[in-house]
């Protein structure tokens, strides 16, 4: 009867806009309800604060009528280290539950909990025998399923599907348009000319106060990609910088896809180039002396601080270190900028391809009775019926079809709306990110949005990282060089290896890039004796394991 | 009273002086904090991540508190802690005393014994999992005892008020009221506990913070939000500020996210130290003569 009804209005809206073959695809295709009785299931979770109260939002009664499945949750908390704390507590209790949801069940976890005390149920044949959505999903995104395998060929989780455009191409670099616009410059193309820009930015007072206190580039080290060196350097060889790095140790690599080799950057000649134009702009006071070392909120202080001082700073999107509301005037000022020509002709930004898929979102333990419902369950949530209730709630009341004439973010036609206003306040309505997200690009670049909105608006704002990105990045997207996805697999053995290499080369590493920059030392005389240090330190051994372990999940079988 | 006639020499003024500047240093250095925290919590949120604020309020504003009094889980969060404290003070109280008075009784037999096992739990524990299964297995997870049993006795409190109960309560006392014919339950109820109003006092407080500030029993034992205490939900909103960003996808969210954070943080932590910081003067006086009391003697 639902279903009837809902053809029904689907059928009206999509006369009403004309756009019908494009909903009906986005219908789910997992007959309901998954189950004749009533199942019940109990579900590990942590707990949301944006959901008031998960056993009476809306969407978990529509969920439950819809598919006759109950899911008694079992609530973690939402931080990070608490919820580490208690899955091992409830998986080393052996107290399991039917599933994990939203775990952070990452790789190693993974390995240990699923491949090496089997607690966790594979999921090959469930995927292909019982959820049609998702399989069509899998079908359409081939590079999906290895990054959902586990070292041992089978798939314990099933993923987060979250298409952020703009945030595959997130190594940006914000530069002040007003300072360009003043001192009559261009937007720099190659690393020269950026040379030149900070150079001008520091000498000629652009900020107009007569002081000379204008810092022309400055980084931090824990924003969003906000490491000084990784923007430029990517002009010399492909810096992946903090995308996968986030407070962690890390050596960085990427992959060569002419030779289907897994390299380090640190002991490469274009590294070494890199490295030395950097020393050139910090040796004359071009690069903030602080970017090394200082934190989010020294640099977004000091970016704030009136009349503006800051040149240029790098970060996946400027509204993470400027308010658009409270200081607009000052994230006005700031542009993105495309990627550099480097002096061999090299212009490139790293292409995060593996972020539209988040790993083990849900997790069915071994101790499931009903492994097919479940996972009927969750694969309805795999289309964007399903998935329009799940993050938005009831329909006509929290969103809408889109009407005829109302274009999306990307200008094409719109498909559905928001009819629910802004609030920071915990709700009932629906799940927002609890749950498992299927926001696809289609489904994003369909929100119907207002057309010729202010770019540097609060509202405009998912409108301008998506044209900065689209204008600026993409062409560069890089091709020849390429990231090491973070889902790499390793055994237990080859991660406890791994983690003692790692620590001991990227302390090296980072301490010798430190001194070449700042000054410390001489790289061109030193630079021999820095790679056989790095070797000596394993590197070789550690970018073999990274190998080994790449083929094995990627490479061509 | 300062007495003209007395001679200070120049090295006591110097000395005093030093002390005078040197404490208000500190108190400025304790107190600016608070200050802080306060003045942030009644300012606008822009003002707060802009760095306006420091030391009076910004822009002033209700609007924190508006939205923390909105907020059904900081409110059930504050009964529930409310619950949890009183019920568990209570139990722990009566515990603390059950034990500590036997055992400062010099006849009781296999004293030394008793004392040396109760140490041992100090220093050797069964550990997390083990605890968790006993607490799974009595049925307790996911209950209100799950939070105030397993960790009801402190033998660090029972130790002080053994020795406040030994050093105050004489031994002569209690002697005379056997030979008058009381019962020892009378005699814990009529003499000692009326003797013990500082070290009841001291411990009850201990144990009451104890539980207020507590989330760890609640964060390994209690899976439904309608019994988290305020700590739980708290952690939760606050960490919100200090967000992992390469998890970041969707910036409208970033921002929702970032504001409620903003906004509730310093309300919500003035909020859930109110209830302990109203408690302390009254308790205060007691502090020293208790503790110490016992613990010099002993």
């Amino acid at each position: 009867m639902t279903k009837r009804i809902l053809a029904l209005v689907l059928a009206l809206a999509a006369a009403a806009s004309g756009a019908f073959a494009q909903k009906a695809e986005w219908l789910s295709k997992q007959p309901m309800p998954v189950s004749k009785e009533k199942v019940a299931f109990k579900i590990f979770v942590p707990q949301r604060p944006e959901i008031e109260d998960i056993t009476r939002n809306w969407f978990t009664s529509w969920y439950e009528a819809k598919t006759n499945v109950h899911v008694d949750w079992q609530l973690a908390p939402n931080e990070t280290s608490a919820l580490r704390q208690k899955l091992n507590l409830v998986i080393a209790a052996g107290d399991l539950p039917d599933a994990f949801l939203m775990a952070n069940i990452d790789a190693n976890l993974e390995t240990r909990y699923g491949v090496d005390e089997g607690l966790f149920l594979p999921l090959n044949e469930l995927i292909d025998k019982h959820m049609p959505n998702l399989k069509a999903y899998l079908a359409k995104n081939p590079g999906v399923r290895g990054m959902m395998t586990a070292i041992d060929g089978k798939i314990y989780g099933l993923p987060n599907v979250n298409e952020c455009y703009h945030c595959g191409l997130s190594q940006k670099m914000w530069i002040n348009k007003a300072w360009l616009d003043k001192l009559g410059l261009k937007a720099p193309t190659t690393t020269e000319e950026f040379y030149q820009v900070l150079k001008a930015f520091k000498e000629k007072d652009p900020n107009g106060n007569g002081k000379r206190d204008e810092i022309a580039l400055m980084g931090c080290t824990d924003s969003w990609q906000s490491y000084v060196d990784s923007f430029l350097m990517c002009s010399f060889v492909l810096d992946t910088g903090m995308q996968y790095s986030f407070g962690n140790t890390e050596v960085r690599m990427y992959y060569d896809a002419k030779t289907g080799k897994v390299m380090s950057i640190y002991d490469r000649p274009e590294y070494k180039e890199g490295l030395k134009y950097l020393r050139r702009l910090y040796a004359e006071g071009l690069i903030y002396s602080g970017s090394f070392t200082q934190k989010q909120d020294q640099f977004k202080q000091i970016i704030a601080a009136e009349p503006g001082v800051v040149g240029a700073f790098p970060n996946g999107a400027s509204v993470v270190v400027l308010d658009p509301v409270a200081q607009s005037a000052l994230y006005r000022q700031y542009v993105a900028l495309a990627p550099l020509k480097g002096p061999a002709g090299l212009r490139q930004s790293p292409y995060y391809y593996d972020g539209v898929a988040g790993i083990n979102r849900l997790v069915i333990s071994k101790s499931c009775k009903d492994p097919v419902a479940l996972v009927k369950w969750a694969d309805a949530m795999y289309s964007h019926e399903i998935q329009q209730y799940r993050a938005w709630g009831e329909l006509g009341k929290s969103w809408r079809w889109a009407a005829a004439g109302e274009k999306g973010l990307d200008g094409k036609d719109a498909i559905w709306a928001n009819l629910v206003p802004y609030s920071a306040d915990p709700q009932s309505l629906n799940w927002q990110q609890l749950g498992i997200e299927f926001q696809s690009a289609e489904n994003r670049f369909g929100q119907a949005t207002k057309q010729g909105v202010d770019l540097y608006s609060a509202e405009g704002l998912e409108t301008m990282l998506m044209k900065a990105t689209k204008e600026l990045y993409e062409p560069y997207a890089g091709k020849s060089q390429l990231i090491v996805p973070k889902a790499l697999r390793f055994s237990t053995a080859e991660a406890d290896e791994i983690q003692t290499l790692l620590v001991e080369l990227n302390r090296y590493a980072v301490d010798r890039k430190m001194a070449y920059v700042m000054g410390g030392a001489d790289i061109d005389k030193e630079w021999a004796s820095y790679v056989k240090k790095l070797n000596d330190l394993g590197l070789q051994k550690f970018l073999a394991i990274q190998q080994k372990a790449y083929d094995r999940q990627f490479g061509k079988k | 009273m300062r007495s003209r006639n007395l001679y200070v020499t120049r090295s006591d003024r110097a000395l005093t002086l030093f002390l005078d500047g040197f404490l208000w240093f500190w108190t400025l250095v304790v107190a600016y904090p608070l200050v802080y925290v306060l003045s942030a919590s009644l300012s606008s949120p822009q003002a707060v991540i802009g760095g306006k604020v420091w030391l009076l309020p910004v822009e002033p504003t209700l609007r924190a508190y508006q939205a923390v009094f909105r907020n059904k889980m900081i409110l059930a969060g504050f009964a529930n802690s409310t619950l949890y404290m009183v019920l568990g003070t209570a139990i722990s109280l009566a515990l603390t005393v059950f034990a500590a008075f036997p055992l400062s009784r010099r006849e009781l037999a296999g004293r030394k014994a008793l004392n040396a096992l109760f140490l041992f739990t100090m220093i050797f524990s069964g550990g997390m999992i083990p605890t968790y299964l006993v607490v799974k297995d009595l049925g307790l997870r996911n209950t209100v005892w799950a939070v105030v049993l397993p960790s009801a006795f402190s033998v660090w409190n029972m130790i002080i008020t053994r020795t406040y109960f030994q050093t105050n309560i004489p031994d002569e006392l209690y002697e005379a009221a056997q030979l008058d014919g009381c019962s020892d339950f009378r005699f814990l109820r009529r003499v000692v506990l009326p003797l013990s109003g500082p070290i009841l006092a001291v411990i009850g407080l201990y144990y009451a913070v104890g539980l207020w500030n507590g989330y760890f029993n609640a964060l390994l034992y209690i899976d439904s939000q309608r019994l988290y205490p305020l700590q739980l939900v708290l952690r939760d909103i606050l960490v919100l500020s200090n967000m992992d960003m390469s998890m970041m996808q969707d910036f409208s969210e970033m921002l929702r996210k970032q504001g409620l954070a903003s906004l509730l943080k310093y309300a919500v932590i003035v909020v859930a130290s109110l209830p302990v910081m109203l408690a302390y003067p009254f308790v205060q006086r007691f502090f020293v003569k208790g503790v110490m009391v016992g613990a010099m003697k002993g």
